[in-house]
């Protein structure tokens, strides 16, 4: 806990309009695809951001990474508010800021060489670089992602290169210019096992290598656990729970991360007990609910849950849950000390 | 030891391509008893479906089941005519489908289209048949008067359950689930495995549970059957796949899967890439990528044997009593 912030974000919003009735009456409704995130990540740490599909995992990265304006928010990065800032000065930024997305067969163009790929982010940031020391240093990375020799990657184009190589072509292209933050969405959930493997060690080792700080996005709580310090759940929009990885999976708190956990951890018993995890419902991101978000799916709900949203609180040192539930009898520390998990 | 549902044997499907032909499938020998869920593992590419289309004969060209038997109970699939397999399929063995979204008619209520599979199979009135659709949608939960809805009033989750619905209309012994739940979120996921695992128990169904999520499967299967570039590499119950493989392809599966209690462990990525099946020569297909590979894996293909009762793998290791330990 001693280490400085790198990125922090404060109460950072997004909504989409979406437009729907006939012609004539047209009516609009606001989606809140982020709902008041707050998070800060230290110098050197891996932060993971799980949650299912449309929970807005990708949309605050997309903000963070200034691909989209926020609604409302600020995101603080080395203590500079990144929100309002003009496209030039974004641009400066983003020299320190890069980012590695979901699919590797759409994100290198397949028009290019590789060595043109990795030579473009260079042509952009390092203006005063000669030809050469830009070649030299594709090289180096193009090594340091474990692609060897180099020389016989750098000719090829994207489609010459299975998934697996060109993700690490994708996580070349992020960390050539030495940024000291990287948002990975979802890196590895169009891979392989025995490559997926591969590439999340790749990260680790660059990590450990550049010193680099992290935010990682996955669906996938093992994964998650594999590669992150930390763990935010997010659930349609907004942070349920954050805390350390093991206290996350040793004790998990809300609700919502209790059922995902114990899902991964012993589907079988999930199996048998679903009905006092977790309910079914549908998850419907327009309707704007007084109360919890989950409320729709959750076991334990009281009249307080329809009615108040729950904040984020701390609950010790290392972790926070957003539940109003937490702390009462029937969820109380003796059932968190691991009955349910 | 249960009855025998299914049984395959040798089963080969090829796939014709400009460059020659594909040994998609090659060998493939298994079978299903009553009432077990079997678990078929292996990567993107490595058959598993098109072993699926071949139990199921819904092979087309330019695929071909060119080798193999298929026994439904006392019944051969390969051989067997269109009208035959007619009568088969749904009544007998039926499929949920991968995207359920693209499964069903997006212009015809749900309850329709499951009334369709039971009336053409069936000879029931239409009432009847609506009246086991309510049924079936009260099975897999949902609301019974939601028949009349159509597919994209549903969510992905509950589009599944139709289709499971549907698989079921005509209560057959033998489902094949291919990747149904892949796509889904965690827990919508796990909720329809609860549901088909349910069902299994209720219905006595014995089904084949085709995925590349490891975890999931294990935790669900009693037998596992992991296929790689082709080739079934092992069958064996789950707690042997998991404690005592005895494939290298099995054992670095399990060495590439991330442990969410264990999370110390190193997680290692197997090397190198699949072999391109067009025109493959006679080899172990794993033999590029594997460890302990010798000169024989180079030039012979392993038959898949039986290591101890009701174990089987597809490596010479076994014969050769090599002992299996990393050494790197």
């Amino acid at each position: 806990m001693s280490l400085p912030t790198l990125l922090e974000v404060v109460n950072l919003k997004k909504t989409f309009v979406r437009r729907s009735g006939s012609f004539l009456k047209p009516k609009k409704t606001d989606v809140y695809a982020v709902n008041n995130v707050s998070f800060s990540i230290e110098k050197g740490e891996i932060l993971g951001i799980i949650g299912e599909s449309g929970c807005g995992k990708t949309t605050t990265v997309r903000m963070i990474m200034r691909l989209m304006n926020e609604s409302n928010g600020k995101i603080l990065f080395n203590g500079q508010n990144l929100c309002g800032l003009s496209d030039e000065k974004t641009t400066k930024v983003r020299k320190d800021m890069q980012m590695i997305f979901q699919d590797p067969y759409d994100t290198l163009n397949p028009g290019m060489r590789i060595v043109d790929i990795l030579m473009e982010p260079l042509h952009a940031h390092k203006p005063n670089m000669t030809k050469e020391e830009k070649y030299q240093k594709v090289k180096e990375t193009t090594e340091a992602i474990e692609l060897i020799p180099a020389e016989d990657f750098l000719n090829r184009f994207p489609h010459q290169l299975s998934g697996g190589q060109r993700q690490r072509i994708a996580i070349a292209r992020a960390v050539i210019l030495e940024p000291s933050f990287i948002a990975a969405d979802e890196p590895t959930s169009m891979l392989d096992v025995s490559v997926r493997a591969g590439i999340l060690n790749l990260l680790l080792d660059l990590r450990e290598k550049m010193g680099l700080t992290m935010l990682f996005i996955t669906h996938d709580l093992s994964t998650a656990s594999y590669m992150c310090d930390r763990i935010a759940v997010m659930y349609q929009g907004s942070i349920v729970e954050i805390g350390e990885t093991q206290k996350i999976i040793d004790f998990p708190t809300h609700p919502y991360t209790k059922a995902l956990v114990s899902v991964v951890k012993d589907l079988n018993s999930f199996i048998e007990n679903r009905e006092t995890m977790i309910l079914d419902g549908e998850v419907d991101s327009t309707k704007k609910t007084l109360g919890c978000a989950f409320v729709s799916r959750c076991p334990h709900q009281e009249a307080v849950c329809h009615n108040v949203v729950p904040s984020l609180e701390q609950i010790d040192k290392v972790q926070s849950v957003a539940c109003h539930c937490f702390g009462s009898s029937k969820m109380g520390i003796s059932e968190r000390s691991g009955a349910l998990v | 030891m249960g009855k025998t549902v299914l049984s395959v044997e040798n089963l080969s499907t090829f796939y014709k391509t400009d460059k020659g032909i594909s040994r998609a499938v090659e060998n493939v020998s298994f079978t299903v008893e009553e009432g077990e869920i079997l678990g078929l593992i292996g990567e993107s590419g490595c058959g598993k479906s098109t072993v699926a289309q071949s139990i199921l004969r819904l092979i087309e060209y330019p695929g071909k089941v060119v080798k193999g038997k298929v026994f439904l109970h006392e019944k051969e699939l390969i051989s067997a005519s269109e009208a035959d397999l007619y009568d088969i399929r749904w009544s007998e063995i039926s499929v949920i489908p991968q995207s359920a979204m693209n499964a069903l008619n997006p212009v015809h209520r749900i309850g329709e289209q499951i009334m369709e599979a039971i009336l053409i199979h069936e000879h029931v009135s239409k009432k009847e048949a609506l009246d086991r659709t309510k049924v079936l949608l009260e099975l897999v939960g949902i609301d019974r008067e939601r028949w009349k809805s159509y597919p994209h009033e549903f969510s992905g989750g509950m589009k599944q359950r139709v289709a499971i619905a549907m698989a079921l209309a005509c209560y057959p012994k033998m489902i094949i689930s291919d990747e149904s739940t892949t796509g889904l979120d965690v827990l919508t996921q796990s909720q329809v495995i609860a549901l088909l695992k349910d069902l299994q128990r209720k219905m006595n169904l014995s089904i084949i549970l085709i995925s590349h999520d490891l975890p999931m499967v294990t935790s669900i299967s009693d037998k596992i059957a992991i296929m790689y570039a082709g080739k079934l590499v092992e069958w064996a119950s789950t707690d042997d796949i998991l404690h005592d493989a005895r494939h290298p392809y099995s054992r670095a599966l399990l060495d590439a899967t991330p442990d969410l209690i264990n999370r110390d462990k190193k997680i290692v990525s197997i090397p190198g890439t699949v072999p391109n099946l067009v025109n493959i020569k006679s080899c172990c297909r794993f033999h590029t990528r594997c460890p302990f590979a010798f000169e024989r894996c180079k030039v012979e293909e392993p038959e898949l044997k039986e290591v101890k009762p009701g174990h089987f793998a597809a490596c010479f290791l076994e014969e050769e009593n090599h002992e299996l330990t990393y050494t790197s």
